[in-house]
């Protein structure tokens, strides 16, 4: 009985805010669905990386529960970066009032509203986000990603079998297994030295993270291994691909060098997915039809991926961090930034102090996830002039507390390849202010990298002694 | 409301229907009140559909996952074949009704998406290798009968057919997309071996990460 008179009460409760938020509640057609166009769409839908589709108001209200907790939460749509004082292009953050249409509509029985009401849902491109590619390659053999474990990193190379030096605006990418796949960075091999591995190997692929890593081109003065994750036109990375990206091509006509003879490694992070999956992946390159006027670099900080940057936390630190502090010898204009590390990494801070005094947050993210390599680019070229001094803080926990701490318990964790080991860097792309300057720049990021490996060996020889 | 008045009445006459051809062959069709009452169901509808309710599986065999007093306890695993969280546990589920099934435990796996068909049921068994016996729980029998909620999240029953643990598998997932190397916590397999050797559950229910169960079919 009791049972019976509670349900009452819910019932008159809930038939009372019903009638109250009839005229004033979202609905699916005219408040929620161009939220969900706009913002879900792009990977809920067939074919794409998200695991359920939402293209209609029956899909919607079937998630509506799990729409309305996980953007409350801010984990959709995914976006790792907090607001700092430059815009990023494609923020894919909802804005607060969005969420607050969501809540809304979820808490008064997500009704569908006027047919009437509904936007044209947008058009995608059938296959390619920007057209047809000038070249297409895919992986000769699928990588068979078992139904559990760990993450896997893995590196493929493909020949791409070009005669002559081309200049690449855009790079697009499509896994065959999109349940597994998580993303994919893109770096070029001149030497041969990954296929003929893999070739030795027998395998599918080689193993380990950041696979290309001192590999770069070939007589570019040892820059190969520099030029970060953003990638740079003048060395072996030609950025990468992450769940909810989309193809984008650079500003303002920059292009990516991509010399004749190279090969294209494809350093793919897999999530296995609770079956067993077979993964060929497919690039798209489009080709710029001129070299571009201006040659960019990324400036990585500290440089090698922190090689030289004395990681090595103890087993159980909660906040270790490593700095690293760069000034500019040029006047440049920054357009896009991006950051690495393993699992333990826990916050990134980078920030510029420009010659007037003045501080600018460029990147931060408050609760790195080594699961989202998101290449950020700037809304518009960013003017960092010479004399700017540039700031990356990278901390670690490596606590037991931290959930994503791969060993357990904790153990002493130093610079590696292995993803239980640890890196930590930022890339900020860069160019010249007057593409003149490009030389000096070059030379003063290289001197950067020569003082930090004197004061790395002054370091260990005062250790020694 | 004449519809559903006349799809109960209809479920009422197949039921009556169905009754004597299996009342034999699966004495554990005989549910009392008494029992119903032990798992807190006093709704008059839920009583005519539990326990005297019989799923049939992916092969068309009868159960009756909520009365098993010849097994020592059962298991039913609530997934959503598009739930990533919920197919990540295919190889785990799979060990568990391997392991669990030699100790004279049931174990099954329930679709409660009304829009999962059995031929989608089957073809996402096939697709993940999972071997124990398939429900569908369309109308949300046994979501009610157990009080489950997401996807994964399981329900541990006694021999008694009281739920005695309900909630996730482990802890790997820490939260969405947070997710630990290897699980600290194996709730489901902690809750099974207490079950087994008669001692009490530490944590009777534990917080699911993973997707929401869609309505039920009306």
């Amino acid at each position: 009985m009791r049972l019976y008179s509670n349900l009452a009460v819910i019932f008159l409760c809930g038939a009372g805010v019903a009638s109250a938020q009839d005229k004033t509640a979202p609905t699916f057609t005219k408040d929620v669905a161009p939220i969900v166009f706009d913002n879900c769409m792009t990977c809920h839908r067939p074919g794409e990386a998200a695991p359920f589709s939402l293209l209609t108001f029956q899909d919607a209200k079937k998630r509506g529960k799990l729409i309305a907790q996980v953007t409350q939460s801010k984990q959709m749509p995914p976006w790792k970066a907090a607001t700092g004082d430059v815009a990023f292009r494609s923020d894919r953050r909802l804005k607060a009032e969005q969420i607050a249409v969501l809540q809304k509509w979820v808490a008064a029985g997500m009704p569908e509203g006027d047919k009437k009401d509904l936007p044209a849902a947008p058009k995608f491109a059938s296959e390619w986000a920007l057209g047809k590619p000038d070249l297409v390659v895919k992986m000769p053999k699928a990588y068979r990603v078992p139904a559990e474990g760990r993450d896997i990193y893995r590196n493929f190379a493909i020949s791409l079998g070009l005669k002559e030096d081309k200049w690449v605006k855009a790079i697009d990418f499509r896994p065959s297994a999109s349940s597994v796949v998580h993303h994919t960075l893109f770096f070029l091999d001149t030497t041969g030295t990954a296929a003929k591995l893999e070739a030795a190997s027998g395998q599918v692929g080689t193993s380990g993270a950041m696979g290309a890593l001192g590999r770069g081109g070939k007589g570019k003065g040892g820059l190969g291994a520099l030029g970060g994750l953003g990638g740079s036109s003048q060395t072996g990375s030609l950025g990468g691909w992450a769940l909810g990206a989309q193809a984008r091509t650079l500003p303002d006509g920059l292009a990516y060098h991509l010399p004749k003879g190279a090969d294209l490694i494809l350093s793919t992070h897999f999530h296995p997915s609770g079956k067993a999956e077979d993964e060929a992946s497919t690039v798209a390159f489009y080709f710029a039809d001129k070299p571009p006027a201006q040659r960019f670099m990324g400036l990585q900080l500290p440089f090698g991926f922190g090689i030289l940057a004395g990681i090595d936390i103890p087993a159980g630190k909660k906040d270790f961090s490593i700095e690293d502090t760069y000034v500019l010898p040029v006047d440049v204009k920054a357009f896009g930034i991006s950051a690495h590390a393993h699992y333990i990494a826990k916050d990134f801070n980078v920030t510029a102090t420009l010659p007037n005094g003045k501080t600018k947050t460029l990147l931060r993210i408050p609760d790195w996830d080594f699961g989202w390599q998101e290449q950020y680019r700037f809304n518009d070229f960013l003017d960092l002039p010479r004399g700017t001094k540039l700031h990356a803080k990278i901390t670690y926990d490596n606590s037991a507390q931290n959930p994503r701490n791969p060993t357990d318990p904790p153990r002493r964790v130093r610079w590696g390849k292995q993803s239980t080991d640890e890196m930590g860097s930022i890339t900020l792309q860069v160019v010249a202010a007057r593409e003149e300057d490009f030389p000096r720049l070059q030379t003063g990021y290289r001197q950067h990298i020569r003082d930090a490996a004197i004061r790395a060996a002054l370091k260990k020889f005062g250790k020694n002694r | 409301m004449l519809a559903q008045l006349t799809r109960l009445i209809l479920l009422f006459v197949a039921l009556q229907l169905a009754a004597p051809a299996h009342g034999q062959a699966v004495p554990s069709r005989q549910p009392s009140n008494a029992h119903h009452e032990r798992i807190g169901l006093t709704a008059t509808k839920v009583r005519n559909q539990t326990g005297q309710r019989e799923f049939l599986d992916l092969n068309g065999r009868p159960h009756t996952p909520m009365s098993q007093p010849k097994k020592k306890a059962t298991v039913l695993f609530f997934l959503l074949p598009d739930c990533p969280v919920s197919n990540s546990y295919a190889p785990e589920i799979k060990r568990i009704c391997k392991d669990y099934e030699a100790k004279k435990v049931a174990l099954y796996i329930v679709h409660a998406d009304p829009d999962v068909s059995a031929d989608m049921a089957n073809k996402h068994a096939k697709a993940y290798g999972l071997a124990c016996p398939v429900l569908r729980d369309p109308t949300h029998v046994l979501v009610k009968a157990t009080g489950v909620t997401m996807a994964p999240e399981v329900a541990l029953l006694g021999p008694d057919g009281k739920v005695r643990y309900r909630g996730r598998i482990d802890d790997i997932y820490v939260d969405y997309g947070k997710r630990r190397p290897a699980p600290t916590q194996r709730d489901l397999r902690n809750a099974l071996d207490a079950v087994l050797l008669s001692k009490a559950i530490l944590s009777p229910t534990t917080k699911v990460i993973g997707c929401y169960l869609p309505e039920p079919r009306k």
